[in-house]
């Protein structure tokens, strides 16, 4: 398929539909309403549904159901959104139901600012909601990684039956980037045959259900949950490196958009014979945590940038295991940190790995 | 323009030294989808007849989307002589529908010498502004563009063209006078996406009737010299001016080493 300009959210948008994905629930809210906008143009013409639902508490329970009854279903919103979907998220993770959802991240807390930021992180991968659960999360950091990593969030979704969230960045929604698709139109439908609430003639009647009073088996229910948390992380885990093949001193820790500035200040300093790493989780929970120590383990010290006040920087702090201090550069407010930026905070790092500080 | 401005031929034949047609009209309204350069466009081309020597104010009336927009440029603007005219204060990093008054009074009282560009949102939601300044535009002559980015979904064929130009044509109230060819790929376009992008807005002008003013490439991107002898069509050159912050590189060549100076390393 020849390659055509897209905007993220537009990009997210048609791969749902290239996976498969018919169905689709969600409020507006900046920076995410281009890619609603877009499935309210072209679901229709693939035989898909799209509906504006009244409000993200709404969204979170018309996917729930959409789910239940063996859909493929996605949503979209932009932080505050997300934070009203929280208690319908940790419902579906308790009912077990394959949903993706895209949370565009602006500036927080509160209403706060329309402009990217990567406020979300911790919300995403810790703080969710209620309840012993986990979302699988992934972060791309170009258009056409978010339209590959759309169709692995509904395969992976369904794979191991559980909510997926793939946490982008007004960044990533609204800039333009050349991107390419599957030749296929439209996916094949979601296999649910063995769980959903399909008509039960012929059948046991079955329940898709977050409802567990018996504390036995919610107790049993759980442990099988974090059974299968276990065996994502050992399968899925995804991370990319950057100029790790050769010795470096610093290494950076960056996700999404923000690794792309990383690597600009990267390319600049090995100019000026500063060797510098980085280590970018595409899965951000589960964390790749086993590959990212290994990555420290080469490094006089770490520097972690985010577009937030430091969230990230607990599990790359973990990972570092006291062997290594880590240091952090963050802007958050809508504002990203400058190739300069990074490169005036390696060049701090490095003073301090030499004792300097 | 505006269907009945014929003795402005000669004005046409009028282009700045990179390939921007100086406008007929005072009014010049730029349209288009979502994403199809309109931002890029006007910016350039302002600055292109700011240098030609014309008093230039381009008007960012985006309000369907909060990024990416003139605002963003007011300073190299502003460095160009170019008056950007655009919300104060925190509000222009909103997304809220604020017009300012300045925008009527360039509709309404425009000097023969002053040149104003509009810069309108992408697709009908962004060209809904227009239809409130409807009652302000009155009887002022105007050209209005669509740019047209051949490698954008919707309007990548004929007809999805002719539907976004009826889309906002209905919403705003006014008519298409012009295109603007800018079908690109970012750091991927080649001489042969351009061309097709010719082709595309060269059947849409025969198909509506409709005159194409210019197109538009991006400097680095195509072979100007080789496009400009065979195109029928002015090619006006831009600079990329909405960067993403790891392209933004203007000095980082001297970064590193100016940091390690200020750092006495």
């Amino acid at each position: 398929m020849a390659k055509i300009l897209m905007k993220g959210n537009e990009a997210i948008g048609e791969a749902a539909i290239k996976a498969g994905c018919l169905h689709f629930f969600g409020y507006p809210i900046t920076p995410q309403n281009e890619l609603p906008e877009y499935l309210s143009k072209r679901l229709p013409q693939v035989g898909g549904r799209y509906i504006q639902t009244e409000s993200e508490v709404a969204t979170s329970n018309m996917i729930f159901g959409a789910a239940g009854v063996g859909v493929r279903v996605m949503t979209s919103s932009s932080s505050p959104g997300i934070s009203l979907m929280s208690e319908g998220l940790s419902y579906l993770a308790g009912a077990d139901l394959p949903v993706v959802i895209v949370n565009m991240m602006r500036a927080g807390p509160g209403l706060a600012g329309i402009l990217p930021a990567q406020s979300d992180y911790a919300h995403a991968t810790r703080g969710t909601a209620h309840g012993d659960f986990h979302l699988l999360v992934l972060a791309p950091s170009s258009v056409q990684e978010a339209v590959d990593l759309t169709m692995l969030s509904f395969e992976l979704a369904e794979k191991y039956r559980m909510p997926v969230m793939l946490l982008g960045d007004g960044m990533i929604g609204q800039m333009m980037e050349p991107v390419s698709f599957p030749e296929t139109e439209v996916g094949p439908p979601m296999q649910a045959d063995d769980w959903a609430l399909t008509g039960c003639r012929g059948r046991e009647p079955r329940l898709v259900s977050s409802l567990f009073l018996d504390p036995v088996e919610l107790n049993a229910k759980n442990h099988e949950r974090f059974a299968r948390y276990a065996v994502v992380a050992q399968n899925e885990t995804r991370y990319e490196t950057f100029n790790c093949d050769e010795p470096y001193d610093i290494l950076i820790t960056a996700f999404g958009v923000m690794s792309r500035v990383c690597k600009s200040a990267i390319v600049a300093l090995k100019e000026q014979g500063v060797h510098v790493g980085m280590f970018r989780p595409i899965t951000v929970q589960p964390f790749p945590s086993a590959a990212l120590s290994e990555a420290i383990g080469k490094a006089r010290r770490v520097l972690d940038v985010e577009m937030n006040m430091g969230q990230m920087l607990v599990d790359v702090q973990l990972a570092a295991k006291g062997r290594v201090e880590v240091d952090f550069l963050g802007k958050c407010g809508g504002l990203t940190p400058s190739i300069e930026d990074v490169v005036e905070a390696v060049y701090d790092s490095l003073t301090k790995a030499e004792g300097g500080g | 323009m505006n269907g009945q401005n014929t003795e402005s031929d000669k004005e046409r034949e009028n282009i700045c030294d990179n390939g921007y047609i100086v406008p007929n009209d005072r009014v010049n309204i730029v349209v288009g989808a979502f994403g199809s350069g309109k931002t890029e466009v006007s910016v350039n081309w302002s600055i292109a007849l700011s240098a030609h020597g014309h008093a230039v104010r381009l008007a960012d009336l985006d309000m369907a989307n909060p990024y990416f927009r003139t605002r963003e440029a007011q300073q190299l603007l502003r460095s160009k002589g170019v008056t950007p005219v655009i919300p104060s204060g925190e509000v222009q990093f909103s997304d809220l529908p604020v017009l300012i008054p300045q925008i009527k009074g360039m509709l309404q009282h425009v000097s023969d010498k002053d040149i104003c560009i509009f810069d309108v949102g992408g697709d009908e939601p962004g060209a809904k502004v227009l239809a409130s300044l409807r009652s302000a535009i009155g009887d002022t002559v105007y050209s209005l563009y669509q740019v047209i980015n051949g490698r954008r979904p919707f309007t990548n064929t004929l007809q999805g063209c002719i539907e976004m130009k009826e889309n906002i044509e209905r919403v705003s109230g006014l008519h298409v006078t012009n295109y603007i060819i800018n079908t690109h790929l970012m750091d991927l376009t080649t001489d042969s996406i351009v061309r097709e992008g010719l082709i595309l807005g060269e059947n849409l002008s025969l198909e509506t009737n409709i005159p194409v003013a210019f197109a538009a490439v991006m400097e680095d991107t195509v072979d100007v010299v080789k496009l400009r002898k065979t195109s029928r069509y002015p090619i006006a050159v831009m600079k990329r001016v909405m960067l993403p912050p790891w392209l933004n590189v203007n000095a980082a060549q001297s970064w590193p080493l100016a940091v390690a100076e200020r750092k006495g390393r």
